[in-house]
């Protein structure tokens, strides 16, 4: 089944593996936007634009530390919308309005993962009593349940990525899109300037400032010489 | 397959029922269930304080839960007393949780990053982003 030339079964198959993985299982890398939208661009026929828009938004998630009860984006399905926004379009175009389409998508997308633990609790409520007497039971039922929850909220997200993608394409596709290499560029200095206060804060004080520092020396060099 | 690696690929999906409360502790009460199945042929009133007290509060990093569980499911194999597993289980939280973080968000996962993106930049396309998820 393809729609606009998008295959939208194994895309929405993507989105629901790429979603599940930031958490649920396996927890692999495979929700980095890197990955997710690099798979999808190789998904939508173009895997360059998709390896593009997904190092803008791995830039971004890099500055993110997924620790214990703290929020953050999910990137997953965000990715794989953004890469199917970008895949066939110019390549400006495709990497401004990718990478505002990502950054929204990923908002919405850590929203929803409050939803998830908000309703696991709710369910641990439940079985309380049953995990206190030690019910394997329960905990079969409670982990049954959540993976459930998580692929249908994966599904219904990534879904929701490629749909939007799918109405925004056309809108992208107009040959006067400057205004799109404005949002690209706007994108690609955010993104650097999350990185480097990431990798700033990261590195604190010190020898491990001063190898950042190296490393930044080295890097610009080779990117200007070579 | 045996105990060992069914509690290892149920260690994929720890944080499935990742709640606000107990927070990794149903997952890990989920993997350490495979573990415990000998106990409970040696003694079942033992299983069922095991089984419980494998879904108490755990938080740690997910790489590295696995530490965890083994210890403390060596501990409930040789008797220790529950308070004492409690406490082990407590204080694995905070180290584990430090380290993993330390290492794999902010230094292993950015290198990789790193070293994909200049791949990439140097032509690699995607079978480097295959390579990163090897790595």
């Amino acid at each position: 089944m393809t729609v606009d030339g998008l295959p939208l079964i194994p895309l929405l198959l993507w989105g629901m593996i790429v979603g599940v993985d930031l958490v649920t299982a396996p927890q692999g890398l495979l929700s980095r936007p890197l990955v997710a939208a690099a798979g999808a661009g190789w998904l939508a026929g173009d895997v360059e634009a998709g390896l593009r828009v997904g190092v803008i938004l791995e830039l971004f998630a890099l500055d993110v530390l997924p620790v214990g009860a703290s929020r953050y984006p999910d990137y997953g399905a965000a990715a794989v919308g953004a890469a199917v926004l970008a895949a066939g379009a110019d390549r400006w175009a495709g990497l401004g309005a990718g990478a505002a389409l990502g950054l929204a998508l990923a908002a919405l997308g850590g929203w929803t993962l409050q939803w998830i633990r908000h309703a696991n609790t709710r369910g641990l409520q439940q079985y309380t009593a049953a995990l206190a007497a030690g019910d394997p039971g329960a905990i079969l039922a409670m982990q049954r349940t959540a993976l459930l929850r998580d692929m249908g909220r994966s599904v219904s997200l990534g879904a929701f990525a490629v749909l939007i993608a799918i109405i925004a394409r056309p809108v992208i596709a107009d040959p006067t899109a400057s205004r799109w290499i404005l949002v690209a560029a706007v994108a690609v200095g955010a993104a650097g300037a999350a990185t480097a206060g990431g990798a700033i804060r990261s590195a604190g004080h010190g020898q491990r400032l001063r190898w950042l520092v190296a490393g930044a020396v080295v890097g610009t060099c080779w990117a200007v010489l070579g | 397959m045996n105990g060992r690696w069914r509690a290892l690929a149920r260690l994929f999906v720890l944080q499935a029922t990742w709640n606000f409360e107990r927070m990794q502790g149903v997952g890990m009460g989920y993997a350490s269930l495979p573990l415990l199945e000998d106990l409970a042929q040696r003694s079942p009133e033992r299983h069922t304080e095991a089984v419980a007290r494998s879904t108490e509060f755990f938080n740690c990093h997910p790489y590295l839960a696995g530490i965890a569980l083994g210890a403390t499911v060596r501990a409930e194999f040789d008797g220790v007393p529950g308070a004492q597993i409690q406490r082990l289980r407590t204080a694995l939280c905070g180290p584990l949780g430090a380290l993993g973080d330390r290492l794999f968000w902010t230094g292993v996962v950015p290198s990789v990053m790193a070293a994909t993106c200049l791949a990439m930049t140097q032509g690699a396309g995607l079978p480097a982003v295959v390579l990163l998820l090897q790595a």
